[in-house]
């Protein structure tokens, strides 16, 4: 079946290469993986297309993996350009997606490794600096004072997240807040399901430890 | 039960489950890729792109057909053909030889296409003969040549102070021209060696064996038990 879906999409590719519908508007309109199949014909703008749509995921991913806004940033350089260059290693098989979290999620655990952190970025700080950051308001919560203290609770929950194991951090924060599927977790970080479940859970009780004068 | 089923999993079932931290985790404000972030990952793609050489650019084309293999894979098939056929016209053809035997009369031809095959004359048989051989050829030897006296002896060079007559003369002059204008090909690393001399490396080698050899000698003679002092 996988193996059928692949042709359409290959014929699908082919077809809109031979008709020369390689557009913007069009080629937005295609899925991710139609896409990463019209970038591996050296169709330059697919490419740009899947950067602008993972950019900002993968930013928040990245950022609350590392907490740190330099190292998220170059990571995510990184993570395109390798995508960029190992172009061919993708197969249908997968999920675009999944394959993108892949890759950003070892580069980040190698920026960690490498002992990169020099400081941390405060939420606070980075709302001031880049303008397009903006904090999600929803119509049940409109207080001001109601806001300040969300933001304090937000640094906090970042501080807790640091602390905590990376294989728990990075299941937690694709699950929680990146709102992953558990097949699509399990896909990026190579473990079974069931391995992913339990991280999950282990994860926001040890967050719930450290953050308990919060949430008691 | 399976681990989906299992309460610990399921995160709208477990009592002691952190539903005020699940909705502030959810809640958490998205952080975006930084100001132009596409614009300035093309320009550092662009640079990549153009900091490569051009034989690294065309190695890593990958043809759509041929099972995507890349580039690379079938130059390296193409070189190694293209050496072992090198190889093997270098040793099959000697375009020199080839030329000489089209220039030359028709009755030396043969001799050019087999000169390479066979030496003229046999050095034993035809060379001038040493001292030893001689002295062997009248003592232990005899006997042997007697069993042998029906194949036929190979033309000896006649000496100097040999006088042959006119018949014998010339065909003796032929198998000496043509021992003397036998040139051994020498070819490839081989080649512009000169036939039978020993290499430098070896003469270097040799020298320094002898030396220490005779300084061992000395010491061993300087040990001889009227000089030890023992």
């Amino acid at each position: 079946m996988p193996q059928t879906q692949e042709l359409s999409l290959e014929q699908k590719v082919e077809e809109r290469i031979e008709g020369n519908h390689l557009d913007r508007v069009s080629l937005e309109a295609l899925s991710d993986e139609e896409l990463m199949l019209l970038f591996q014909r050296d169709v330059r703008l697919a490419f740009d297309i899947l950067v602008e749509r993972f950019q900002d995921p993968l930013m928040n991913f990245i950022y609350r993996y590392t907490g740190n806004m330099d190292d998220a940033a170059d990571v995510l350089q990184d993570t395109f350009i390798r995508v960029y260059r190992k172009k061919h290693l993708y197969k249908t098989i997968a999920k675009v997606s999944t394959w993108i979290y892949t890759i950003a999620g070892n580069l980040a655990k190698s920026e960690l490794r490498r002992g990169h952190r020099k400081y941390t970025t405060k939420l606070v700080q980075q709302r001031e600096e880049n303008e397009e950051y903006t904090l999600p308001l929803s119509t049940d919560d409109p207080l001001p004072d109601r806001s300040a203290d969300s933001s304090i609770i937000y640094e906090r929950i970042q501080e807790a997240l640091l602390e905590i194991p990376e294989v728990f951090r990075e299941a937690v924060v694709l699950r929680d807040i990146q709102e992953l599927s558990y097949e699509e977790i399990a896909e990026i970080t190579g473990m079974p399901i069931g391995t992913v479940k339990s991280r999950i859970s282990r994860g926001r009780i040890q967050l719930q430890e450290l953050l308990k004068d919060i949430y008691d | 039960m399976s681990d989906s089923q299992h309460p610990r999993n399921d995160e709208h079932a477990t009592p002691e489950e952190p539903a005020a931290l699940l909705r502030d985790l959810r809640a958490m404000p998205r952080v975006s890729a930084p100001l132009d972030f596409t614009e300035h990952l093309r320009r550092r793609i662009d640079e990549i792109e153009s900091f490569q050489p051009w034989w690294k650019r065309a190695l890593a084309w990958k043809p759509t057909w041929g099972f995507g293999i890349p580039g690379y894979a079938y130059g390296a098939v193409a070189t190694v053909f293209l050496a072992v056929f090198a190889v093997y016209m270098f040793n099959a053809t000697d375009v020199e030889r080839d030329l000489r035997r089209e220039t030359a009369p028709a009755e030396q031809r043969q001799d050019i296409l087999h000169e390479q095959m066979e030496i003229p004359g046999d050095e034993e048989s035809v060379g001038p003969a040493t001292g030893s051989d001689q002295r062997d050829a009248a003592g232990t030897d005899a006997p042997a040549r007697k069993g042998t006296q029906d194949v036929q002896p190979a033309a000896p060079i006649p000496s100097p102070s040999m006088e042959t007559d006119a018949s014998g003369e010339s065909a003796d002059d032929a198998a000496k021209q043509r021992l003397n204008s036998y040139v051994p090909a020498v070819r490839g690393i081989m080649k512009g060696e000169e036939l039978g001399a020993i290499p430098d490396s070896i003469a270097k080698k040799d020298s320094v064996r002898i030396l220490d050899s005779l300084k061992s000698l000395q010491k061993d003679r300087q040990r001889t038990p009227e000089n030890d002092p023992r």
